[in-house]
């Protein structure tokens, strides 16, 4: 499914924080949804792309049977890595391939907890914290539970419970109803391990800002 | 990251000198064949950067120029997906959550009216601002601190009792106070969002803070909200006397003691959400208008409280409508704005409720320090109501002005030094107008004491009338104006 960013419009986000209002309301849990165009611009991977036909077309150029004037060559030299950059930067999925996922994980998880601490998320009386970063170039989806929620829930229900958000990029679905979905989803199961509490009120402010 | 690219940039110049250096290669030096020309002659008129790059485009040899103009466009194309780069969504709240949000607030504070008659949002409002301001005046003060014992649960106000005094706080403003939340189980709680700013002075050096918190204040569910006299100000809830209470909880008037949540709220919760520096700066900073387009809040209960009020006034409210924004709404805003732009703040101290008088002296005050004068000429284009609330004790009509006109801020030389003087602004505001219940008057005498008639220059910060003595700034004598709110801010 292509994923656009125009789809995370003011409507989505309506219903986005209403599913929120309801998840607080049957459980202890304060959650936060992020959702980012990218972790990391990953500017090395077009860079490179960008030399690797400079050099190729380079070397066609010099050893060629045919002949070129010597100024065409560098500046065919220069705009083949212009072309080279810019077509692995503007294209996204290609971009995407060239970039190993080990570290698109790690860029999405640095990312995640850097918000974590600069959104002050883990300032809840009963640490019950949960951010849900979606990194959308990436398609991954990473869950940063503050140590509330780690301790009530087991390790391999989080895991689970990764999983399926990471899917929202592999369905056939809209990723904003997949991701909705699986917040219903998160309800139940939060409501199950941490359920609400007299009076419970949200402890992380509306107005939350993130800049990085 | 960095390093890396720094590398292939590198490792893609060194290529490109590799190529030049092949101009030596055997079979590669041909002569080059420049020199060719565009057709010359052409002028290009008007100029400026864009006319001095095709200028040097026009004496650049096409081999050259055609390849930077190709690393132009590329240049424009790549720049255009920038901002897709940067988005990022929150999971926060938008204008129509906020607009369910202050629905189910609505629907709250009418639950709790049906169980507590004398609830007064006014008055409520009044009384926590009233020990908000009391709670950090005497932070460097524990004795009177510990004064306020029947209104703060005893774990929370123990903590700041402990706490050294390290320095005092003044010139606290409120800036804003909304209810957030009302949970009506054994305990009544409400929720409230304050913002304030105030001078901490620590070690003679005084610092300006903005503070974001929620307070949650709790009361038994059976009890009855006070009448206005003791919820006005911090008093004894048993008689009135103002609030000096002894370790144990009793009065040292009547003796009576106080139970917290027995008789009155008192705060249980307390939860600081920003507490960071305030620079007044900011008055310099022009922000683009957010809410102008955006549609009303009306209160769902609007109609059924229009038609409570003619009932109650006799009236039809089609014609008091009318009267009140001619009489009432048109005159306070000339008014109002006239004294901020000559920073006479004083002029409409009759007309204003005391924490709103406050907040804005702040800025005037702040203004007078630094030279400036906010120049506010604006008209209204229109005003509709969109809440009216009745209580036992008050009556308040909340309306959206709609205006238009010049905002700019000069110095002492009389320069623009923000804002613009020649293009109108257009804008709306949220004015929200109290007064008390029983109150008939529908005139506000901008320059007479609404008690006694006597001329309205003597009415200190207190908002007493020095001739007679009243107390005219709750809204005892007539309307008089109690909350200014940004249409992007406004939650009902």
């Amino acid at each position: 499914m292509v994923v656009k960013l125009s789809d995370f419009n003011e409507q989505f986000r309506t219903r986005l924080y209403h599913q929120i209002q309801e998840i607080e309301r049957q459980t202890l849990a304060e959650v936060v949804v992020i959702i980012r165009a990218q972790s990391d611009k990953y500017m090395d991977i077009s860079l490179w792309a960008g030399f690797a036909l400079q050099v190729f077309i380079t070397l066609f150029m010099l050893f060629s049977p045919f002949i070129f004037n010597p100024y065409v060559i560098s500046i065919t030299s220069l705009l083949s890595f212009l072309l080279g950059y810019l077509l692995v930067q503007t294209t996204t999925p290609l971009k995407r391939i060239l970039i190993r996922d080990s570290r698109k994980r790690k860029a999405v998880e640095i990312h995640a907890r850097a918000i974590f601490q600069k959104g002050k998320i883990h300032y809840t009386r009963e640490h019950t914290g949960l951010l849900i970063f979606v990194s959308v170039f990436e398609r991954m989806v990473y869950l940063v539970p503050d140590v509330g929620l780690t301790t009530a829930i087991p390790e391999h229900i989080w895991q689970e419970i990764e999983q399926k958000f990471n899917n929202i990029f592999n369905g056939d679905d809209f990723v904003t109803e997949a991701l909705l979905r699986e917040l219903t989803g998160l309800k139940h199961l939060l409501n199950k391990y941490v359920p609400p509490v007299e009076d419970d009120i949200n402890e992380i402010p509306d107005d939350l800002k993130v800049e990085l | 990251m960095i390093q890396r690219s720094k590398k292939i940039i590198l490792l893609t110049l060194l290529l490109i000198a590799f190529a030049f250096v092949a101009m030596a290669r055997p079979g590669g030096g041909h002569g080059y064949s420049g020199g060719g020309s565009w057709g010359g002659g052409g002028s290009f008129g008007g100029g400026g950067d864009g006319g001095s790059v095709l200028w040097l485009l026009y004496l650049l040899p096409p081999e050259i120029s055609i390849p930077l103009i190709i690393i132009v466009v590329l240049y424009g194309i790549f720049r255009r997906q920038r901002p897709a780069e940067n988005f990022t969504m929150v999971s926060t709240p938008t204008y129509t959550n906020f607009i369910n949000s202050s629905m189910a607030v609505a629907r709250e504070i009418s639950q709790l009216k049906a169980l507590d008659h004398n609830f007064s949002r006014v008055l409520f409002l009044d009384f926590v601002s009233s020990l908000y301001m009391k709670f950090y005046e005497y932070q460097d003060n524990k004795k009177m601190l510990k004064t306020l014992n029947p209104f703060f649960d005893k774990q929370l106000l123990d903590r700041f009792l402990q706490d050294p005094v390290r320095f005092t706080i003044k010139e606290i403003v409120i800036g804003g106070m909304n209810i957030e939340r009302i949970t009506l189980g054994e305990k009544v709680r409400i929720h409230l969002r304050i913002k304030s700013n105030m001078t901490i002075v620590a070690n003679g050096r005084p610092m300006r803070y903005i503070i974001d918190e929620r307070w949650t204040l709790e009361r038994d569910r059976d009890v009855l909200s006070p009448g206005p006299e003791k919820m006005h100000t911090v008093t004894c809830p048993a008689c009135g006397a103002p609030a000096d209470f002894n370790d144990a909880g009793y009065c040292s008037h009547c003796g009576t003691l106080i139970v917290p949540g027995k008789k009155q709220w008192y705060v249980v919760a307390r939860k600081v959400f920003d507490f960071s520096i305030h620079s007044t700066q900011s008055m310099l900073t022009y922000a683009q208008e957010r809410g102008t387009s955006l549609p009303t809040v009306y209160d769902p209960y609007l109609q059924a409280k229009k038609d409570q009020f003619s009932s109650i006034h006799g009236i039809s409210w089609a014609a008091y409508e009318q009267r009140f924004v001619q009489q009432i709404v048109r005159p306070v805003f000339g008014e109002v704005y006239k004294a901020w732009s000559g920073l006479q703040w004083n002029r409409v101290r009759h007309l204003l409720s005391d924490r709103l008088w406050e907040s804005y002296r702040f800025w005037i005050e702040a203004y007078k320090d630094h030279g400036y004068r906010n120049i506010l000429d604006v008209h209204i284009e229109r005003v509709e109501v969109a809440k009216v609330e009745i209580d036992r004790f008050y009556e308040s009509i909340t309306v959206r002005i709609y205006a238009q006109g010049l905002d700019y801020i000069i110095d002492k030389n009389g320069k623009v030094v923000a804002g613009n003087s020649r293009s109108p602004r257009r804008f709306s505001e949220y004015w929200t107008f109290i007064r008390r219940s029983g109150v008939e008057k529908d005139q506000i005498d901008m320059k007479h004491c609404p008690a006694c008639g006597a001329p309205a220059d003597r009415i200190g910060q207190s908002g007493v009338c020095e001739y007679c003595g009243n107390k005219i700034t709750w809204g005892d004598f007539s309307w008089i104006l109690a909350i200014i709110t940004q249409d992007e801010e406004y939650r009902g």
